[in-house]
């Protein structure tokens, strides 16, 4: 039985449907708090990090889903940019840092570990296709 | 997958597909039927001789500069087509293209590594070449061995 409709697994679509929903919560609890509570400092930090998080997925669609840059160049300029919406995005709402790395350092090894994860699961996907490929070559 | 044989007198074949149309079994399906019979043999050039190759000797297709370069397990030939020409004239089952200048013969992959970049390198049997697969074709690559 085909699990997949348009190609996507039933796992991936509950995803997508979840991420949907928060960016939807986000956006009317925005509007929610603004009409029973006002603007103020907590809604104010919504907000930007709200533009922020649009302004990440904007950056990885346009960066890292485009095949014209080497990945770890698309990486390290997706690094980059998202790290200064981050500073910015804190700017903005006022945090309190000594310093930029306090930032920059957990971003690094968030990047290198998310990086890693990714690696290994193109070994794993170079596995899988060595098995069929010996299997082919067996039949 | 159901396949259902009716033996009728019809003035040309007729092919029913039922199904979910939008799964990319079927739509892999419905290509292949629409897709133009491949070619046997191709007609390339050794040393300014031209002669005509079997395509199951091919084992990859280079494109580079302004030449393509047909290789087999021996030799090497070159070919006045360009890449996508030839690539349209090659068995899909057998051939895929692994990068914007390469389109290697599936049957003479050995096996594949994945490289730091997102890249995959693929090694020959009988050649000692290594080729890049890149990683976007490699979605492509996967779903035909």
């Amino acid at each position: 039985m085909n699990n997949r409709k348009n190609g996507i697994s039933p796992c991936l679509s509950w995803v997508r449907t979840v991420l949907g929903s928060i960016g939807t919560g986000a956006i009317v609890t925005v509007i929610i708090c603004c009409i029973f509570g006002g603007y103020n400092d907590t809604v104010k930090g919504f907000i930007i990090w709200m533009i922020a998080s649009i302004l990440y997925g904007i950056a990885t669609r346009l960066i890292m889903f485009s095949c014209k840059l080497s990945l770890p160049l698309s990486t390290a300029i997706h690094a980059v940019i998202c790290f200064a919406v981050t500073i910015a995005a804190m700017k903005l709402c006022n945090y309190e840092t000594t310093s930029l790395l306090t930032v920059l350092v957990p971003f690094i090894i968030v990047y290198l570990i998310i990086y890693a994860a990714c690696y290994f699961s193109w070994k794993a996907e170079a596995k899988r296709a060595n098995e069929r490929l010996s299997r082919n070559a067996k039949e | 997958m159901k396949l259902i044989l009716e033996d009728m007198e019809l003035a040309e074949p007729e092919v029913i597909i039922r199904g979910d149309l939008s799964s990319p079994e079927v739509a892999g399906l419905i290509a292949r039927i629409k897709a133009p019979a491949a070619v046997r043999r191709l007609e390339v050039a050794s040393d300014g001789d031209s002669c005509f190759i079997d395509c199951r000797d091919i084992v990859f297709i280079a494109s580079a500069a302004d030449k393509v370069e047909i290789y087999t397990e021996s030799e090497s030939f070159t070919s006045r087509m360009r890449l996508y020409e030839i690539s349209s004239r090659l068995d899909r089952s057998s051939f895929v293209q692994i990068s914007k200048s390469t389109i290697v013969n599936i049957d003479f992959v050995k096996s594949i590594q994945a490289e730091f970049s997102g890249n995959y390198i693929a090694f020959l049997k009988n050649r000692p070449e290594k080729l890049i697969i890149s990683r976007r074709y490699f979605k492509e690559f996967k779903e035909r061995i």
